[in-house]
């Protein structure tokens, strides 16, 4: 069906200075290795915006796409949280996703891993003085892994997930 | 006339209704005792969200609406709070009385508010017969964060945090609607060169945005090399962003006080990124088949359009010429003209996004540094301001009103708040596998629908 696309496009993949850092290319195989190590198959992790600007989903986004490569890194993407070996929160924890929150939360498998992503799951800020926000949530997520900043940069997003595979 | 926003605020004595046309601001006034609103749904569609909102917001009855569900407040949350009342200070919610349930379609699919189908939280509903979808939904508003709300009582400078942080993709266009409304309120003019430092970061944004969007395009018709082309320009325009501002995403860029230090690297982006951008739409040309999965793919009329009164490349894609750029001399002079298509399909929304990148990096490569004089805020008066700002999603309104030197009333109608309302009309009899690329070829962004 899509045969046209076997075509290669000639400028895709030609371009050296669209390349990312020598850093990232050091710790994406540094992960790599971890997972191999630690996990008999690739990491799968569930992604739940629970009240974000975007920013967060976009730069995980960058992540799993071919720029980055962390498929091929051993970390996966996974639309099942029954099947997720890690939750990835990002945003406010807001009234109206805090439903949703717990009904993934349940269905992750054990040990239950979950990875704040960004200030807005670890401080709220600058959201703090509002009403919509799920109070008292720091017990919930006592155990967190934390990566922050506004939004995480890929690089130190590779870095946070680093971190926590050392931790695993 | 065009509906562009329906809100509500609170004043002493009444609920005031503030219904923003393209030609003119209508105000009425409400009792608070038995507040009730006469919907103006039957002439205006799109008006049906801004009213679900009001009512849920204020606890406004609407009459005549044709849609009495709650739409900001989903399960559990509970009914008989009105957190836009001046009344309602808790500083969060206590659940007690009737509580919200989450409406489901009778013997529909629903998926979500967690999906593939679109990064930010957002449920879908649907019904199909033999996988042709034959009643389409989407439930925002999960991610419904009370930024109305937390914004008063502020100062306007103490409200920039916030506002640049509501939507990270469209941060600098929501920054420059906030400069201008504190322009108007501080009643002073922005000197050319501080608008062409602007300018240059709404257009970044606007090539960053589009970008995005072919990538994930790309993506949905297994078109990997076009995906992995556009993608690595998106992170090259990030890089570019954070050169010129310090921030990816341009936080706290849109600033009267400070200029780029170089922008050597921002020129490189532009000419390379439109050289092969050429070599692209030269090479795509000679190959039909994403034609095939996308022509008449989605399709929105032009009548639709006017109706529920879309914007940006939903309504530029169906023939109706609408973009806030083609009224301000300011772009008219830097090279501006605007890209229209009229099929008004999922084709047609692709090809324009290329066409507008040009046209953004024509217009930034007229925007050339220069050195920028110092220039002061003004203090801010008291009245109700409104702004406009062409987005890369559309036309973004906000609006403020201040009151003894505070903010009063924080409102804004982002773009995605009328484009999502054509959704229903382009998934329906679709074939349910098309339904993720028929909503990611619409400029939505949930973060600035659920403020």
């Amino acid at each position: 069906m899509f045969s046209f696309f076997k075509d290669e496009f000639p400028l895709a993949k030609s371009n050296d200075k669209l390349s990312i850092s020598s850093d990232a290319v050091h710790i994406r195989a540094l992960i790599k290795d971890l997972i191999d190590e630690k996990f008999s198959a690739p990491l799968k992790v569930y992604i739940l915006d629970s009240g974000s600007c975007n920013g967060c989903e976009l730069e995980l986004q960058v992540l799993f796409s071919p720029i980055y490569d962390l498929p091929t890194f051993g970390v996966e993407v996974s639309y099942e949280s029954e099947e997720a070996d890690v939750l990835l929160v990002t945003g406010l924890i807001t009234e109206n996703m805090y439903g949703e929150l717990q009904s993934v939360y349940k269905k992750l498998k054990e040990p239950k891993r979950i990875i704040l992503i960004g200030d807005c799951p670890i401080s709220a800020a600058p959201f703090k003085n509002t009403f919509a926000l799920k109070d008292d949530m720091e017990n919930f997520f006592s155990t967190a892994f934390k990566i922050p900043a506004c939004p995480p940069e890929p690089l130190v997003l590779l870095e946070g997930l680093h971190e926590f595979l050392k931790r695993v | 006339m065009r509906l562009i926003a329906r809100f509500a605020q609170e004043k002493d004595d009444f609920f005031e209704i503030i219904t923003v046309y393209d030609k003119r601001v209508i105000k009425e006034r409400l009792n608070k005792k038995t507040p009730a609103l006469i919907s103006i749904a039957k002439d205006y569609p799109a008006a049906v969200w801004f009213e679900r909102k009001i009512s849920d917001d204020f606890g406004i009855s609407i009459l005549y609406s044709n849609d009495e569900r709650p739409f900001v407040k989903h399960e559990h949350f509970p009914l008989g709070i009105y957190p836009m009342r001046k009344g309602f200070t808790q500083s969060t919610i206590r659940h007690e009385g009737e509580e919200a349930i989450d409406i489901k379609m009778n013997q529909g699919v629903v998926i979500g508010p967690t999906h593939p189908y679109h990064l930010e939280s957002v449920q879908l509903q649907f019904f199909d017969r033999k996988q042709t979808v034959l009643h389409f939904e989407m439930m925002p508003f999960y991610k419904y964060r009370g930024i109305e709300k937390m914004l008063e009582g502020l100062k306007v400078s103490e409200g920039r945090e916030v506002v640049e942080r509501i939507s990270a993709s469209s941060s600098v266009a929501y920054q420059m609607a906030f400069l201008d409304i504190e322009l108007q309120a501080s009643k002073k003019t922005l000197p050319d060169m501080i608008k062409k430092r602007h300018s240059f970061l709404l257009e970044l944004e606007r090539v960053i945005n589009h970008l995005t969007d072919l990538s994930l395009l790309c993506q949905l018709v297994e078109f990997s090399d076009g995906a992995e082309f556009f993608i690595k320009f998106v992170e090259e325009g990030r890089k570019t962003m954070k050169e010129l501002t310090g921030h990816r995403f341009g936080f706290s860029s849109v600033r009267v006080d400070s200029d780029f230090q170089n922008m050597d690297e921002a020129y490189n982006f532009v000419f390379l990124l439109e050289k092969e951008l050429l070599v692209f739409r030269k090479w795509i040309e000679t190959r039909d088949k994403i034609l095939e999965q996308t022509l008449l793919l989605g399709q929105i009329p032009k009548q639709k359009v006017l109706d529920y009164g879309l914007v940006g490349i939903m309504a530029r894609c169906s023939g109706v010429r609408l973009d806030r750029r083609e009224e301000e001399p300011f772009f008219e002079k830097h090279d501006y003209y605007m890209n229209v298509e009229d099929a008004g399909d999922t084709f047609s929304r692709f090809n324009i996004r290329i066409s507008e990148i040009f046209t953004s990096l024509r217009i930034m490569r007229t925007l050339s540094k220069n050195d920028v004089l110092p220039f002061f805020l003004g203090t801010v008066n008291d009245g109700e301001y409104y702004s406009y700002v062409e987005s890369s999603l559309g036309e973004l309104m906000m609006y403020i009103a201040v009151k003894e030197g505070v903010i009063e009333r924080f409102y804004v109608r982002d773009p995605s708040f009328l484009n999502a309302q054509a959704l229903p009309f382009c998934v329906k009899n679709s074939d349910v596998s098309n339904i993720g690329l028929i909503i990611k070829s619409l400029p939505l962004n949930i973060s600035a629908i659920d403020l």
